[in-house]
């Protein structure tokens, strides 16, 4: 039997199990704007209340891939400031011959890298420090023994498999979303996912 | 071709990102086919599993986070007009210098108190230690008062 492909849009927050799969964090339209142009210039000139404008746009995607990389809601704030450290004080540098989110994104992957590389990963459950509102609130020892358990597995994974996982299950981003992050094709994003969710299910299994 | 389905369009199926036709063929498969419906029943287990944990979600205060980084003496915002802070100034300076003063002249009073007629008392000085205190505030006063009102 082949059974063929036909993608199709995303659809409308469908559920999985009683979880909506289209839960979404907010997420910017990436699409430089002149307001946000006009941001950055004004940051390269060192006005920081641009550029705080641009770390509140920014802020949200950054956080999502570095907890993708370090499953530590700690870690991932501390290193998504250094992300942003970074871009200011190499803010001079940046020319404008790609998108600034282009640019913003290639130093988060390029800093998780780094830090991953550094440092063992240990997940911890982002529950644990962020207690406002998620489903997770209300799991009981068990699901929490379980959740932590995949995210262990999760830990074990490469690092562009780990992110497009977590960007995708834990943070709530489309598919579209990871592959600008990852600047990789929609395609690899998929199959990143489904190898991914594979290996975890498997070792999960043991 | 393949007689199962593959983990990438199970996976997509789980996501929601099939067309109607090839989620209902997916499903029809997984309605006959015990091995691929185990497959497809772990890998909702694993996403399931990460949605639960929760996001990790930015917050403003972040933001205020990296700017103290960016430059943290900056950050200090004393935003005062120049009348007040020449104030501020010269009430800290009165209050610092009259201190000394009057500590300077007491410890000498009392160093030099069987001297009597030769060293004035500590009464007797305190105008003294006024008038110092009056010169000290013209002038160092504005120059202190104009460091503060830039400090914003």
């Amino acid at each position: 039997m082949e059974i063929s492909l036909a993608l199709q849009e995303a659809e409308s927050v469908p559920t999985l199990d009683g979880v909506p799969t289209g839960r979404r964090l907010e997420q910017p339209s990436r699409a430089t704007t002149p307001a946000e142009q006009l941001a950055v210039e004004r940051a390269q000139q060192g006005d920081e209340r641009a550029f705080a404008e641009l770390v509140d746009r920014y802020g949200q995607p950054i956080l999502s891939i570095c907890y993708a990389s370090t499953l530590d809601p700690a870690e991932a704030e501390d290193l998504a400031q250094e992300v942003f450290l970074a871009a200011w004080r190499g803010l001079r540098g940046f020319r404008g011959e790609s998108a600034f989110s282009t640019w913003l994104f290639a130093l988060a992957r390029n800093r998780c890298v780094d830090r991953v590389r550094r440092a063992s990963v240990r997940p911890r459950l982002a529950v644990e420090d962020h207690s406002e509102g998620h489903a997770a609130e209300d799991a009981d020892a068990s699901t929490r023994r379980t959740a932590l358990a995949i995210l262990a597995a999760a830990a074990s994974l490469s690092l562009p498999l780990r992110q497009a996982l977590l960007l995708r299950d834990v943070q709530g981003l489309g598919y579209e979303e990871i592959a600008e992050l990852q600047e990789v094709p929609i395609g690899t994003v998929r199959s990143r996912i489904a190898a991914a969710r594979a290996a975890v299910a498997e070792k999960a299994d043991r | 071709m393949s007689d199962h389905v593959t983990d990438e369009q199970l996976s997509l199926l789980i996501d929601g990102e099939l067309s109607l036709t090839a989620r209902a063929a997916i499903t029809s498969h997984l309605n006959t086919c015990p091995s691929c419906a185990e497959r497809h029943d772990a890998l909702v287990g694993v996403a399931v599993s990460l949605r639960l944990t929760g996001p990790a979600r930015w917050r403003p205060a972040f933001t205020a986070g990296v700017l103290e980084r960016l430059a943290p003496r900056r950050r200090i915002d004393v935003a005062l007009p120049i009348s007040a802070s020449f104030a501020i100034a010269a009430v800290a300076l009165a209050a610092f210098h009259l201190t000394v003063v009057t500590a300077g002249l007491a410890f000498a009073g009392s160093m030099f108190e069987g001297l009597g007629q030769f060293v004035p008392s500590v009464v007797s000085a305190r105008p003294a230690g006024t008038l110092a205190s009056l010169v000290t505030i013209a002038l160092f006063g504005p120059l202190l008062s104009l460091r503060l009102a830039r400090w914003r």
